[in-house]
């Protein structure tokens, strides 16, 4: 930050400008911030972003987020783990930096925030299913029953990825009756 | 007729159709507003024909028409092809008219 001085001498006045920039970095200071929630949820295949800032003693921003790196650690199961850095996408003043990831399988993850070698915070993160892709949804179902028997009706539902639906798409089912007969007993 | 979808695990929706009308069905599933899946269902019925009856007793050399009506396996109405009264006993309280009925398959 910009501060500026006053002094007089003999009824003159003098102006002294100057600036305070932020101290060594104080890892307990520095995290991830709240402008993107992107290091606790996510959606498959879809672009998300984690935000962080370095910080020193006294909470003043740093101005690069430098030896700060972000991993994200997890997948759908453990023989699904997967480990990746986060590249940052940029680094404007005042430190807070913005990363960009894509997950395309769902599961429970960790991000993590590194100073180093240090870790200096974690978040978890949850990746959830995108919205049901035509191509690798199905339908399936009797093609004929006898009258006044009962059929079940089975959807699957499944994003782009393969990631099975959670729930959250809106379903809906349709019967339209032709050449509908009400009774045909001789 | 627009039944009930409800959401079980895995990525999996179910419901059910009850057939109480015989009657082909066309069976769509919308997506999100997005896509729709179809598939189609038939209600079978009871397949078969029938013929009218002889009203009174009938007399050697005498024609008779009988009228006759067929029905597929979904209850709809079916052509009726090679129908014939093939031969008939001369006497006796309870003739025999074998009878065929060929449906349009």
């Amino acid at each position: 930050m910009q501060y500026y001085a006053y002094a007089s001498y003999n009824g003159t006045g003098f102006n002294l400008y100057f600036s305070v920039i932020a101290g060594p970095i104080s890892v307990a200071n520095s995290g991830f911030t709240d402008d993107n929630t992107g290091q606790k949820t996510a959606i498959a295949g879809t672009a998300a972003f984690i935000s962080a800032q370095a910080r020193d003693q006294y909470n003043n921003p740093q101005t690069t987020l430098a030896n700060f790196s972000i991993w994200i650690t997890g997948g759908p199961s453990p023989d699904q783990f997967i480990e990746f850095p986060v590249p940052s996408l940029s680094h404007p003043l005042l430190g807070e930096s913005v990363f960009n990831y894509t997950i395309d399988l769902i599961g429970e993850y960790t991000v993590t925030l590194y100073f180093g070698s240090q870790n200096v915070t974690s978040s978890a993160l949850t990746v959830h299913t995108g919205q049901a892709a035509y191509s690798a949804s199905s339908l399936s179902g009797p093609h004929y029953i006898m009258i006044n028997d009962v059929a079940d009706y089975l959807v699957k539902l499944v994003d782009a990825f393969g990631n099975p639906s959670e729930g959250a798409d809106a379903v809906s089912a349709q019967f339209t009756g032709t050449n509908r007969i009400q009774s045909t007993r001789y | 007729m627009t039944p009930h979808v409800t959401y079980t695990t895995g990525g999996k929706y179910v419901f059910s159709f009850n057939g109480t009308i015989g009657g082909l069905y066309d069976v769509s599933v919308s997506v999100n507003n997005v896509f729709v899946l179809n598939t189609t269902i038939g209600v079978k019925v009871y397949f078969g024909g029938q013929c009218s009856t002889f009203t009174s007793s009938i007399n050697q050399g005498q024609t008779w028409t009988l009228t006759c009506n067929a029905w597929n396996e979904y209850g709809q109405s079916v052509a009726v092809g090679g129908a014939s009264i093939e031969t008939m006993t001369p006497s006796g309280a309870a003739p025999v008219v074998p009878f065929n009925i060929y449906l349009n398959n």
